[in-house]
């Protein structure tokens, strides 16, 4: 008997099928998604090879990356075509005769462009609502298996705390993000392009306000979670050293004969167990950055369009639709961080789990 | 959340005909009489979430 076995068994009792099923989600590339199966990652970790093979990550990551470009540079032409005739419009509004009429062509114009602009905004923002609830169902199916482990390698008192707090903090958090900060944001889109298309600024600080406030919620979010995690993880771990001290002690001593070797072969399996769990707990955290890393990269790309878009604007003249574009790229950056600091809370509660272990 | 959305829909409805008919507004005395009204009913519409606190 010695620990890899012990471990193997262990492994084979335990159901992951929630976490493989999460690995099939759409939102990884499928290439990525072959090369990687849980149990494996969890048998390397014990035998100390390395968990994934991250060149054929990294290889497949940069080819994603190209790909993403040149569906990128369609929508930039787009927009700069579009952009470009208005600013032709507005330009030469003055030899047209009518003013009035030119005005209204030139506002046409800007709802193409704001058309063009919001369905790609709208696409890249359903895509990171989905992110979120992917990375919600992948904390609701290993969260289970890691607080069974957890009671079952000694951390009673810890399991069944922790068990409820994060799963509450876990599902308030996701939805608050879902519900609240991220329509904050598209809101704050739409609004900043609407403001474009009068030379009067209506709504620009409103839509500067929800910005900053979805900014800011994240973070305190973020804060008041992690610090709820933190106390009771602290709170409850010396409980469990007791727990599992004073059952070790009583074994060792007031079993008569047997009772030496059975302290000591429970204390074995104890630790084994221990492993797993957080065998468990690094391949959610794996799971959950791949689920992470082609979202990001989309929204940064789009982002970066609109900035691209807003540069090459800003020599027309007309520096509205300028400063609408690059608003909007701003309003994709700070998807992007919402998206970074949604699943980095998520590592955050997975780090609090495999930390507490007693013994 | 589904009051917000519309809130923010019928803020893009107003200050888009706000926009639009602000270029068509006849010029001299009535353009500012007519920006000013605009102003009014989306200010107006921009509050109007503080019925929430009754």
């Amino acid at each position: 008997m010695n620990y890899e076995d012990i471990f193997r068994e262990e492994l084979e009792r335990l159901d992951l099928s929630g976490i493989e099923a999460v690995l099939n989600d759409p939102l990884i590339p499928e290439e990525i998604s072959e090369s990687i199966n849980i149990k494996d990652i969890l048998i390397n970790m014990i035998t100390g090879e390395e968990l994934v093979s991250w060149e054929n990550i990294f290889y497949i990551l940069k080819s994603l990356l190209l790909g993403e470009l040149s569906n990128i540079l369609m929508l930039c032409a787009e927009l700069m075509c579009i952009c470009i005739v208005t600013g032709l419009m507005t330009n030469l509004s003055g030899s047209f005769g009518e003013k009035t009429l030119s005005k209204t062509g030139s506002v046409i114009s800007i709802f193409m462009a704001a058309g063009v602009a919001i369905t790609a905004f709208y696409d890249v923002y359903a895509m990171c609502g989905d992110t979120v609830q992917s990375m919600t169902s992948l904390m609701g199916a290993s969260l289970p298996i890691v607080f069974s482990l957890t009671i079952i390698s000694g951390g009673a008192a810890s399991g069944t705390v922790m068990d409820t707090v994060i799963s509450g903090a876990v599902t308030l958090f996701s939805a608050a993000v879902l519900k609240i900060l991220m329509p904050a944001v598209f809101i704050s889109c739409v609004l900043i392009i609407i403001n474009s298309l009068s030379s009067k600024n209506y709504v620009k600080k409103m839509s500067g306000f929800l910005r900053n406030f979805a900014l800011f919620g994240v973070g305190f979010l973020l804060t008041i979670f992690t610090g709820i995690s933190a106390i009771q993880a602290m709170m409850t771990k010396s409980a469990d050293s007791m727990l599992m001290n004073t059952a070790r002690y009583s074994i060792d001593n007031f079993v008569p004969i047997i009772g030496g070797f059975t302290a000591d072969s429970l204390e074995m399996v104890l630790t084994c167990i221990k492993n797993l769990k957080n065998g468990v707990g690094i391949a959610g955290v794996i799971v959950l950055v791949l689920l992470l890393v082609s979202p990001l990269i989309k929204t940064l790309a789009i982002a970066a369009v609109f900035k691209f878009t807003a540069i090459l604007l800003e020599p027309m003249g007309d520096s509205k639709i300028s400063d609408c574009m690059d608003d909007m790229g701003q309003a994709a950056v700070i998807l992007a961080s919402l998206l970074t600091l949604s699943s980095i809370m998520f590592i955050i509660f997975f780090a609090a789990v495999m930390k507490f272990s007693p013994v | 959340m589904e009051y917000f959305r519309e809130w923010a829909v019928s803020l893009v409805m107003l200050v888009s005909a706000g926009a639009f008919l602000e270029n068509v507004a006849p010029s001299g005395n009535m353009k500012k009489y007519v920006s000013f009204i605009f102003a009014l009913i989306i200010l107006s519409a921009m509050l109007s979430p503080i019925e929430l606190f009754k």
